[in-house]
């Protein structure tokens, strides 16, 4: 039936014919570039991960206008001391664990750490990245490509399947020239070079006792199955590609963006310095007593205390402003400080002391002299 | 006009890849070479994706300036946060600054509530959350070391972006009943803050 239709002579609207033929070509060979065009890119966005470079997906504005949501970005991992400020760096995002965040290096930080900035950004990033944290170099930048994926994460569905309508619609105009490239064309012409053109191995011997029409059928058959392998081969192979392509490369999407706001307060704390007592007068003798005063405003609820060097020698009521000690405990030919402790809870105040001395008296009793 | 032959169809539909991919990489390359080279001008342009803004009640004063504290001091002042970003994000609150080596410091614990009601002028019906009322209750200095930045920060408020969103923070310090005499006239300080990273 093919060769029916092949050799069915000279159409009435042959020039029609033609230009319809031409414009099958065109389409498709412009879909077919497109179609090279976007694997070239995938390629482009999956290849250097052979190398163990990083591939990304930008999925937010932070470094706009330079790099946008959908573009892809591979990093080329580098030695943490050739990194250096104004590069583009793929780091662990030290914010939100687990994310990867690709900022430009602006400043060293304290510790050897580096401060990074979004481009688009009005500040820098709160916190600073550690060296060890930076996965690489941002090398290359493949525009757009990877624009489905970002759609896909913001649950964009219209513009999704858009996408892939246009994708299919792309794949199927790459094909409309397959009866162009199939038909054979003037019969001399097939004889010659058909099956060599075909590249192809042929298959239908040369019947012995047959006509060439007896062949061409077996040709055609035989080069349409071919075609239609061919397409849809290509169709497969392009789409597992793309896919595949940009499959690699969402994994790991570098969501940069943190625009952060704050807004801040601060507390300050302050602890009381407890009110201390004035020793006034002290009087010596066998028992000595002293005075004391204090500031007020309201008496120190936990009394006061006298101390003679490490020694506490009297307990007073909070309302006493004097007390006594004796010479117990006390070492003869010893000078001590005298000091009041006005008590507030574990707190105190103290005064400033008062020296006192111990000397020889009558008998085994010593005096205590006030200085 | 002459007839497409099949051969000529063939080596059209063909011709067109090599050059896409060419193509392709000429994109590629000149893309890196105008993102990437560092000598050119760094733009700086606002992002109009959307915004995270945020804002306290607290008119730029502190939330203390407690004075005089002595063992078993205490007190709670509370503070209103609100998020009036276009962007879902999560606020974290956490420490800066802090001065926190005192004896005061070490002897003082904080307690950090998150609720609604109330606000700076009064914590007068604040209400903390059922679930996750409580984001620190600790000493002063291990708030410093522990929160230091939106990773470790504290609490769990994640705004939808669509409207104005208020949470009350309510901040209660007290000084331990046993703090020994070495505090007196010591001073501690730290400074808390909310940030807020869009999601």
């Amino acid at each position: 039936m093919v060769s029916t239709a092949a050799h069915g002579g000279p159409a009435p609207h042959a020039v029609l014919h033609d230009a319809v033929a031409w414009g099958r070509v065109v389409v498709a060979t412009a879909a077919r570039a497109v179609l090279a065009a976007l694997l070239g890119l995938a390629l482009w966005a999956a290849a250097p991960a052979l190398l163990g470079w990083h591939p990304t997906t930008v999925v937010t504005g932070s470094m706009a206008p330079r790099l946008l949501p959908g573009d892809v970005v591979v990093s080329r991992p580098v030695a943490p001391a050739e990194v250096r400020p104004g590069q583009v760096l793929l780091t662990d995002d030290p914010d939100q664990p687990g994310h990867l965040r690709m900022h430009r290096f602006a400043e060293p930080g304290r510790d050897g750490t580096i401060v990074t900035k979004g481009d688009a950004n009005p500040r820098a990033d709160s916190t600073p990245v550690d060296r060890s944290a930076v996965h690489g170099v941002a090398y290359l930048r493949i525009p757009f490509v990877s624009t489905p994926v970002v759609w896909i994460r913001e649950g964009r569905w219209v513009e999704t399947g858009t996408a892939a309508l246009a994708l299919l619609a792309v794949l199927a105009l790459a094909a409309v020239d397959g009866p162009v490239r199939r038909a054979p064309g003037p019969r001399h012409r097939d004889d010659d070079d058909g099956p060599a053109a075909r590249g192809g191995p042929t298959t239908a011997p040369r019947p012995t006792g047959g006509t060439g029409h007896r062949v061409r059928p077996a040709v055609g058959r035989h080069a349409r199955r071919r075609g239609r392998g061919g397409t849809t081969g290509l169709a497969a192979f392009l789409v597992v590609a793309v896919a595949g392509g940009v499959g690699a490369v969402t994994p790991d999407p570098a969501r940069a963006a943190p625009w952060p706001a704050r807004t801040a307060t601060v507390a300050t704390l302050s602890a009381a310095v407890l009110p201390s007592a004035t020793i006034t007068a002290c009087t010596g003798g066998t028992t000595a007593t002293i005075t004391w005063s204090h500031p007020g405003p309201v008496d120190p609820p936990g009394g006061f205390e006298v101390w003679v060097g490490s020694r506490l020698v009297a307990t007073r009521p909070p309302t006493a402003r004097t007390a006594t000690f004796t010479t117990s405990g006390l070492e003869v030919l010893q000078s001590y400080d005298v000091t009041v402790r006005s008590l507030d809870g574990t707190w105190y105040g103290a005064s400033a002391p008062r020296r006192v001395g111990v000397v020889v008296g009558v008998g085994a009793l010593a005096v205590i002299s006030c200085g | 006009m002459s007839r497409v032959s099949p051969r000529a169809a063939r080596l059209a539909a063909w011709i067109a890849v090599p050059a896409a991919l060419v193509a392709s990489g000429v994109v590629v390359s000149t893309a890196s070479y105008s993102a990437f080279s560092a000598t050119t001008a760094n733009p700086t342009s606002n992002w109009t994706a959307g915004t995270v803004a945020l804002s306290d009640d607290d008119a730029n004063t502190a939330l203390f300036t407690a004075t005089k504290l002595k063992p078993g001091s205490t007190d709670s002042r509370c503070i209103t946060v609100t998020s009036t970003g276009s962007l879902p994000s999560t606020v974290k609150l956490y420490a800066t600054n802090p001065q926190t080596t005192s004896v005061l410091a070490t002897n003082t614990s904080i307690k950090i509530e998150q609720g609604t009601g109330g606000g700076f002028a009064s914590c007068s019906g604040f209400t903390p959350a059922t679930t996750g009322g409580t984001i620190f209750e600790d000493s002063l200095p291990n708030l410093g070391t522990q929160a230091t930045g939106f990773a470790n920060g504290l609490g769990t408020w994640t705004t939808a972006g669509t409207a104005n969103e208020t949470r009350v923070y309510r901040v209660t310090y007290t000084v331990a009943p046993a703090t020994p005499n070495a505090a007196q006239g010591t001073t501690a300080s730290i400074g808390l803050t909310w940030e807020a990273q869009n999601n």
